[in-house]
């Protein structure tokens, strides 16, 4: 297989479990791309309230932004606790009539919940608002988490380095990381 | 006077006798060459999960070994390596006849490396490219190439006496958030692997492992909804089919998998199951108790209960941003989520784990151990008729037990709530429960003669929402081929089900359909027809021969319900015309 053919086919395991749906034109191009199940893609195991999201128009600097969810525990009829979260103040803040946590009522018919989050983005970037889903089982809580991804404006990712590469003895390149001796 | 070569052995003693009371012993080959032992420990920080799976504890660190990497002592001059060897279980190492008085530096590659027949071979590689792109042209390095990971000393001085260095792999944690290199991540993914591997081999001493890299970086994130691994945007920790490669994430301020061994162990599994056994997983996302298609409830399912005897340990921690308590856990002891069923991931993975283990719990009294499930993964089931299931397993392995161990088989099936006992096959001939989607479910395999007549199959997407992920239970269909004559076949499918244009009208308003035909029993596929996106084409295609005394297998699906930028009026259910007819 090809090195083109195994990028589309990874490419399309996971648009297809692209869970935004920013109507970006490069993005959407981007995931024209064909699936293919004999190259398949796994993927961690999540807890048992399926999360997926919606992110409603284009995410401005300054402007409210509106994120619909779609909740679904697979325990049954429970209440579902869901947290939102941003570790970075700088980056974007929940509006004032958002609850940082809210409850999802038991109730017994099947289907997933709609919720809907209203925040504002402060800076321009690759901005995460953490999404925690939480119901209590016998034993404890199990939750499902996942951090929805927000691109404001067209400011680059932020890379982090970690070591150097190099060359080891025959040319090829080494990810150099320096070790504690004693 | 003396000859020459007398007073310098006589030298030589000398050193060797002091050398030897300071407890570094050069050696002297009796010509007059001296040489020294360079030797020590190799070692990484693991940090371990706080208690409930809340995040990582950089307070109860633990130093562990380095096992079975390649250590080599390289000329700090020239680069050129002088030496290498491995360490051993415990992380010590030793080089022996070294020079004395160069200098050296010593370098841990993250790779486990034996080329003997059994060997295995993996290599921890960062697949994070700056400033690049899978999608560049030209094309980025092949992943098999992207650097791998080394743990790199100082350069030292052999002197004239055996030298000791120990060297750590450090986490690069500062009490607050990682500062300094992330040095013990790639050996920590190492080390699962090499765990991972032992386990199999303690029941399988002639296992041999094909090649496995496994990807990590600091900047391995969820991204966007785009897929890149050289721009380290690839979702989540997984694993590449396609490539034997495991994906793992590395953004500490999202998510981090290096330290949450049970994860990246699960995934392993998947490698266990590709290239060890077999498996018709298409992947993509799930989550516990969800109701998914049977290959990926099975593969998901044994990935769970095979990490799960790895790490001796039934739960699962799943640790989000370190210096948080961000995490969660579940166990496959006693949990249940979801409706139970062959298409829970979570019945699969219990059930698979209480054939393992030795605790009692309601429809567990009894153990196989790992022996039989693994004979029967590597065996009968990857060598099956039909797709890799929990049928095609369950039935295999009830096939090769005694009537007791059948017995605590066929319980642990009722238990989940699947067919079980002698109404058991791998076609799932017998099995009712449809997981509640009451259409497109039964036959699980539905028969078809390939004679040119056509048979009409649908696929619906109702337990599916807005992802699309297209792996839930009635979004595919299996077929069981029957072939009359030996003969290569014209493959049809067709859309019946109308697909009115949205108000918006492309190409993502009409069906997509796909068939991948196996050969079941020999592990061949035979042809796939996944024709483009953008041009809608229904697949129609020529197959290679088949035979008549074989029995083939197909998988339909409609692409739609994996394409997430699908019309959102796109019909919840599709039917299509399947025909394979023999050429004149």
């Amino acid at each position: 297989m090809n090195r083109t053919t195994l990028l589309i086919l990874a490419l399309s395991v996971l648009a297809a479990c692209g869970d935004g749906t920013d109507t970006d034109a490069g993005q959407a191009a981007d995931q024209d791309i064909k699936s293919d199940g004999a190259s398949a893609m796994t993927a961690k195991p999540q807890g048992p309230v399926s999360i997926e999201y919606r992110i409603i128009g284009t995410p401005i600097l300054g402007q409210p932004l509106a994120i619909d969810l779609e909740v679904t525990s697979t325990i049954g009829p429970q209440a579902i606790t869901l947290s939102y979260r941003v570790n970075d103040s700088t980056a974007m803040e929940l509006m004032e009539s958002q609850p940082a946590e809210t409850t999802i009522a038991a109730s017994s018919a099947e289907g997933p919940s709609l919720q809907q989050i209203r925040l504002v983005p402060l800076r321009e970037g690759r901005l995460f608002l953490n999404v925690s889903a939480s119901v209590d089982i016998d034993g404890g809580t199990v939750s499902t988490s996942m951090a929805i991804p927000i691109e404001v404006g067209t400011a680059v990712r932020q890379i982090e380095e970690n070591g150097v590469i190099t060359t080891d003895e025959d040319g090829n390149p080494i990810h150099s990381l320096p070790a504690s001796e004693n | 006077m003396t000859a020459p070569g007398t007073g310098r052995a006589t030298l030589f003693a000398c050193v060797f006798l002091l050398l030897g009371a300071c407890g570094g012993s050069a050696s002297s080959d009796g010509g007059g060459v001296n040489t020294v032992v360079v030797s020590g420990t190799v070692s990484y920080e693991f940090v371990p999960t706080n208690a409930g799976c809340n995040g990582l504890d950089f307070s109860a660190i633990e130093v562990r070994p380095i096992r079975g990497a390649t250590v080599q002592l390289i000329d700090a001059a020239s680069g050129t390596e002088i030496a290498r060897t491995t360490s051993t279980a415990t992380g010590t190492f030793s080089i022996p006849d070294i020079q004395p008085n160069i200098m050296v530096q010593l370098r841990v590659r993250a790779e486990l490396k034996d080329s003997n027949l059994p060997g295995w071979d993996v290599e921890v590689r960062d697949n994070f490219i700056a400033g690049a792109s899978d999608l560049d042209d030209p094309a980025p390095p092949s992943l098999s190439t992207r650097a791998l990971y080394a743990l790199n000393s100082a350069s030292f001085d052999t002197g004239t006496s055996n030298v000791q260095h120990n060297l750590t792999a450090t986490t690069g944690w500062d009490g607050a958030r990682y500062s300094e290199p992330r040095a013990a991540a790639p050996f920590a993914l190492l080390d699962t692997a090499y765990t991972s591997m032992q386990f199999v081999r303690g029941f399988d001493a002639s296992a041999n492992f094909a090649p496995l890299d496994m990807f990590w970086s600091v900047n391995n994130t969820p991204g966007n909804g785009l897929f890149d691994i050289t721009a380290g945007e690839i979702g989540t920790s997984g694993y590449l089919q396609s490539d034997d490669a495991l994906l793992v994430l590395g953004d500490a301020a999202i998510d981090t998998d290096e330290f949450d061994g049970h994860v990246v162990a699960h995934e392993w599994g998947h490698y266990f199951e590709d290239v060890l056994a077999r498996s018709n997983s298409e992947g993509g996302p799930h989550f516990l108790g969800e109701s998914l298609d049977a290959a990926v409830a099975f593969s998901e399912g044994f990935a769970e209960a095979l990490a799960s005897m790895i790490q001796n340990e039934p739960i699962n921690c799943d640790t989000l941003v370190p210096g948080t308590s961000g995490g969660s856990g579940f166990t496959v002891e006693g949990n249940s989520f979801g409706r139970r069923g062959w298409f829970n991931e979570v019945s699969v993975a219990t059930l698979i784990w209480d054939l393992w283990d030795t605790a009692d719990d309601p429809g567990d009294t009894g153990s196989l151990g790992f022996r039989p499930i693994y004979d029967t993964m590597v065996g009968p089931h990857a060598m099956s008729e039909s797709f890799a299931t929990l049928f095609s397993f369950a039935t295999e392995l009830r096939a090769s037990l005694n009537a007791q161990d059948a017995a605590l088989l066929d319980a642990l099936l009722n238990r989940e709530e699947v067919v079980a006992g002698a109404d058991l096959d791998i076609w799932a001939a017998s099995e009712t429960n449809d997981a509640g989607v009451t259409q497109d479910v039964f036959p699980l395999y539905v028969p078809y003669t390939a004679d040119g007549s056509v048979t009409n199959v649908c696929v619906n997407n109702v337990l599916d929402g807005f992802a699309r992920h297209g792996n839930n239970v009635g979004e595919n269909r299996y077929l069981r081929i029957t072939v009359p004559v030996d003969d290569e076949y014209d493959v049809n499918v067709v859309t019946t089900t109308a697909t009115p244009p949205s108000a918006d009208p492309d190409d993502r308003d009409y069906s997509d359909p796909d068939i991948v035909i196996y050969h079941g029993s020999v592990l061949e596929e035979i042809a796939r027809a996944g024709t483009d996106v953008a041009q809608n084409m229904e697949p129609t295609f020529r197959t290679p021969m088949l035979l008549a005394s074989q029995t083939y297998v197909a998988f339909v699906e409609e692409w739609r319900f994996q394409d997430a930028l699908a019309s959102t009026t796109f019909p919840q259910r599709i039917c299509f015309d399947v025909s394979l007819t023999p050429t004149p």
